[in-house]
């Protein structure tokens, strides 16, 4: 029967349901139900997305890793210059060049064996052999010029040839100023001693890479170009360096020492013209020049090895007793051949063994004369020695800008193992220990007026368009102009009576010589000596210091026969390099 | 008053009653479907052409930046060929071929040997000059004389020129 409502409409009952079946709407339950189901799958998905993502972007992933290290673009090693401005080290661009065999076709393979062979200096063979491989990498070359590098890089197959690019260190002077300047280690390319470890941060330089590695903080990173290492510029002069490393080797050829040391200081500003040091190494080869029980030619000896510096102190005792004025220029002594120093000990003699009678300070100097420096040492007594020697800067840093510097050694009153004897064997340059640095330092105060400067070796620090210059710094004053004046008259005056053929004629050259025992377990009774020369010039407005020495030299003994000529030879070399006129 | 109902003029020919079990389509959904769609294609379009010129531009980049780096490592490699070049040992051969030879000052013959007193502040080089006396580096105090006098003796010209006069011939 029909409803009302059909009966209304006048529709009949099939045509009613297929109107409610065509109208029907969805029930609310279940399109809440399947919007909540959609909102799950998509959270899901959105969740799973945002984990992936932080995976990769927050955690360390060894794979993106090694895909970031593999795109990092190495920053090549800052040069290092002389005060002339030429090259003491530098670095060069070296590539490895492999091939992926694979990439290249039978022809291809054909056409460019023997033009890497040409290029890459290489055999045939060996080319053939790397194309004949089934690896997908294979490696060509492993320190390929950069023409070389060009060159595969424009070949039409260039997508084949993969570059990694390193820079090497060259060394262009060989051995010169070797273990001043250091060495970079070949497998960790770490730095190592003198100016490339001790200025590394400046030198290394800061590394670039290519690929987009987002931060945490979500900033991109995409190409960073590598900051090459800053350059320094040395007070060190390649050509003094040159002349004192020639005399130097000539010396202990001559001498048969199994060391030696030559430095040369400007006085006026504390910076380092010249450090030889021998045995030395080439820098560029340094694993073939040394042994694993003997490593001691890679350090600088000249600041890292203290040593006991003998008589060349004595002018250093006697500026200290002219500043405190316990002496004057007037004052003599008799000199009887020996000092006492009490029951139990070894009186101090002369290296004469001689008496020498009524002498002055002059022929003190002279004639070294050991027992004239432990008088006027006590005189002054400990504390103003200890103090005066101190303020030179013994017993402590110079501060030179190199790696391992040693502070040298030097007992002094308060220490339990101090005692009398000390202050007079110290007087004349023996039981105490310091570094060629160190002495150089202390006669550079001498001939500076009295001011001790710091040692210094780089002068600039060339970062960019930055210039960071090393301006002279002074320590402090130690004695004043007029002893220094004093002190220096001495030394000329001792040189004209002592060492005459060490003097220039028409210049003005002070300096002092020393012939210091090696102690060993036995005292000092071997008949090991380090024979030296320290002297300054011209007066009265000295130009270098200059500092020879010897360690052990078979032909000859003392520093006077030994050191001294290479004083005058490496002196005459700097009068006529400066264009010194003679002043007399 | 217009009936809100009616649709809308565009597609007002397109009303129709629908065969029964069809859908109905809304002409107004339908047009506005169409658009968006055609906006969507446009921005997408857009979009990816914008792509392509940045991904064009990201490759004309890298290979700048690739330039860039072989330029660095030529550099780095030019510097370490010039400190080879530049070495002492090869400048002494160089010298050494060329048939020059280091200063010997032991050779005394050899030098010029220039006497001279280095003046002292309190020498009396150092006094006060006498009156009248030619100050040092009066030569170049007279030079600027002279380039005044050309200069004043220019304006003077001019002033002549100007004024139509004569000018008076240097003696």
């Amino acid at each position: 029967m029909p409803t009302t409502d059909s009966v209304t409409t006048g529709l009949t009952m099939g045509q009613l349901e297929r109107r409610q079946t065509n109208t029907a709407e969805p029930s609310p339950e279940g399109q809440q139900r399947r919007i909540a189901w959609l909102q799950a799958v998509f959270t899901a998905l959105a969740t799973i997305l945002i984990l992936r993502l932080a995976w990769w972007q927050l955690l360390p992933h060894a794979e993106a890793q090694l895909k970031f290290e593999a795109n990092q673009i190495p920053a090549a090693r800052g040069s290092i210059l002389d005060a002339t401005g030429h090259y003491l080290v530098a670095s060069t661009a070296e590539f490895t060049i492999g091939v992926s065999p694979n990439l290249l076709s039978k022809n291809q393979k054909a056409e460019l064996v023997p033009l890497l062979a040409t290029i890459l200096n290489l055999p045939e063979l060996a080319v053939m052999e790397a194309f004949s491989s089934t690896r997908p990498y294979v490696a060509l070359h492993p320190a390929a010029s950069m023409e070389a590098a060009q060159q595969v890089a424009n070949l039409d197959a260039a997508s084949a040839f993969k570059q990694t690019v390193r820079f090497r260190r060259v060394y262009p002077n060989g051995t010169l100023a070797a273990s001043v300047l250091g060495f970079i280690s070949l497998n960790e390319g770490e730095a190592q001693y003198g100016l490339e470890q001790y200025y590394d941060k400046e030198l290394e330089g800061v590394e670039g890479h290519w690929y987009g590695v987002y931060s945490v903080l979500m900033e991109p990173s995409g190409y960073l170009p590598a900051a090459d290492g800053a350059d320094l510029v040395l007070t060190l002069d390649r050509n003094i360096q040159h002349q004192a490393e020639i005399i130097l080797a000539a010396g202990i050829s001559q001498t048969k020492a199994t060391a030696g040391n030559i430095v040369v200081l400007d006085p006026r500003t504390g910076a380092i013209l010249a450090m030889a040091n021998l045995p030395t190494y080439r820098p560029g080869r340094y694993w073939e020049d040394v042994t694993p029980n003997d490593l001691s030619p890679f350090t600088n000896s000249s600041i890292t090895t203290a040593y006991e510096p003998g008589s060349v102190f004595k002018p250093l005792t006697l500026a200290a007793a002219l500043e405190e004025r316990v002496i004057d220029l007037s004052f003599t002594y008799d000199d009887t051949g020996q000092y006492d120093l009490g029951p139990g000990s070894r009186p101090i003699r002369n290296w004469d063994r001689r008496a020498h009678g009524r002498t002055t300070l002059t022929q003190l100097l002279a004639y070294s004369l050991n027992v004239g420096a432990a008088r006027v040492s006590e005189k002054l007594g400990p504390t103003r020695f200890y103090e005066l020697m101190r303020r030179f800067g013994f017993s402590e840093f110079t501060g030179v800008d190199l790696a391992l510097e040693s502070p040298g050694t030097m007992r002094m009153p308060g220490n339990p193992y101090w005692s009398m004897a000390d202050l007079a064997t110290n007087s004349f340059g023996q039981g105490m220990t310091a570094t060629p640095l160190q002495v150089m330092a202390a006669y550079g105060a001498i001939a500076n007026g009295g001011l001790l400067m710091k040692p210094h070796i780089v002068a600039e620090v060339r970062d960019g368009q930055t210039v960071r210059v090393q301006q002279p710094t002074v320590v402090r004053r130690v004695i004043s102009p007029q002893t220094s004046q004093q002190v220096t008259q001495l030394m000329i005056d001792a040189l004209e009576v002592g060492l005459k053929k060490v003097t220039l004629p028409g210049y003005r050259l002070a300096g002092k010589s020393g012939t210091a025992g090696i102690p060993d377990i036995s005292g000092y009774e071997n008949k090991d000596v380090v024979a030296s020369f320290v002297g300054f010039g011209p007066a009265p407005d000295p130009r270098f210091v200059i500092l020879v020495k010897y360690e052990r030299p078979r032909e000859g003994y003392w520093g006077g026969d030994v050191a001294a000529p290479a004083f005058r030879e490496l002196a005459k070399y700097l009068l006529d390099y400066y264009g010194i006129a003679p002043s007399r | 008053m217009p009936d809100r109902r009616d649709p809308l003029p565009l597609f007002y020919g397109f009303r129709s009653s629908l065969p029964p079990g069809m859908i109905r389509l809304d002409r107004r959904r339908l047009a506005f479907f169409v658009i968006m769609l055609a906006l969507l294609s446009l921005s997408s379009a857009l979009y990816l052409r914008q792509a392509s010129v940045a991904a064009s531009y990201a490759s004309q980049i890298r290979k700048l930046e690739e330039k860039r780096e072989w330029t660095h490592r030529e550099i780095v490699s030019l510097r370490g060929q010039v400190a080879e070049q530049d070495a002492l040992q090869r400048s002494l051969d160089v010298g050494a071929e060329l048939g020059y030879v280091l200063p010997d000052v032991a050779d005394q013959t050899r030098r010029l040997r220039l006497e001279y007193q280095a003046a002292e502040p309190s020498s009396p080089d150092m006094a006060p000059l006498a009156e009248g006396q030619p100050l040092p580096g009066a030569g170049d105090q007279a030079t600027e004389e002279q380039a005044e006098s050309v200069f004043q003796r220019l304006v003077r010209q001019f002033e002549v020129w100007i004024s139509g006069e004569e000018e008076p011939k240097v003696q």
